[in-house]
């Protein structure tokens, strides 16, 4: 259903490096500790195990000394073009889906993330309308 | 803000009787019956609607006599909003340093 569903974010960005480089960053834990959290945080990889199935497990700290962990699973994984895990706090039962999407641009790569969410039931079909109804109200209250 | 409950504010508002209902809302105030009038559904569902509105927690309900009156719950939609910018800002400040670090290492790579 991943893909019939509009993500609830969506990040795009050319990247000055191969795809084989992205992917190497977002897919072993010595590079993804570098760079996995907001401006200021520390992130631990205490688990990643590469592979679909394979669990992936982190400890994001802020710089307040507050912590959070986070773990997900992977659920696809093709070389240099896409990973897709699923994502949620080690102590809550939401879980979303992390999706990256990778591809060639010049000598350089669009990297495309999504945070598909979320525990909707399967049928329901968040469709384009809804979508931008929530974010016209969104927009709205932020400009309040 | 759990997940579940952004969740539940983009379920409300994947339907248009629902989206319709929130419009008329904006305006103010109404009974059940104002706001679900001329939607071309039973009344059965209307109140469906209602509810799945009240459970993500962008309208309340108050009774006033026989009358069920609907309004905007204050704040509904700021905690969909909050919920938002904390996410987007972790992915975007996360995918910021991903981008940095993949051209570092390509250029330590090259020369």
């Amino acid at each position: 259903m991943t893909g019939a569903t509009p993500p609830v974010i969506a990040i795009d960005r050319v990247i000055d490096a191969s795809p084989a480089t992205v992917f190497r960053a977002i897919s072993h834990p010595e590079l993804l500790s570098q760079w996995l959290g907001p401006e200021g945080t520390s992130c631990t990889v205490d688990e990643l195990e590469f592979t679909v199935g394979g669990r992936l497990a982190f400890t994001i700290a802020f710089a307040d000394g507050s912590a959070v962990q986070l773990h997900g699973y992977y659920e696809d994984i093709i070389e240099n073009r896409r990973v897709l895990h699923s994502w949620a706090q080690l102590d809550d039962v939401d879980i979303s889906t992390i999706v990256w999407s990778l591809e060639p641009e010049g000598d350089g790569t669009r990297l495309r993330l999504e945070h598909h969410g979320l525990t909707a039931p399967e049928d329901v079909q968040r469709n384009e309308a809804g979508w931008a109804h929530l974010l016209d109200r969104l927009a709205a209250v932020v400009e309040d | 803000m759990a997940a579940a409950t952004i969740d539940r504010v983009f379920f409300a508002l994947s339907d248009p009787s629902r989206r319709t209902i929130i419009d008329r809302l904006d305006a103010g105030e109404a009974t059940v019956g104002e706001a679900s009038q001329d939607l071309g559904i039973a009344k059965a569902s209307v109140s469906q609607h209602v509810g799945i509105l009240e459970s993500a927690g962008l309208i309340q309900r108050q009774v006033r006599g026989r009358q069920h009156w609907l309004s905007l719950r204050p704040g509904g939609f700021r905690d969909a909003a909050t919920w938002l910018a904390n996410h987007e800002e972790f992915w975007s400040q996360s995918v910021d340093r991903l981008a940095e670090l993949a051209e570092r290492l390509e250029r330590e790579e090259s020369s």
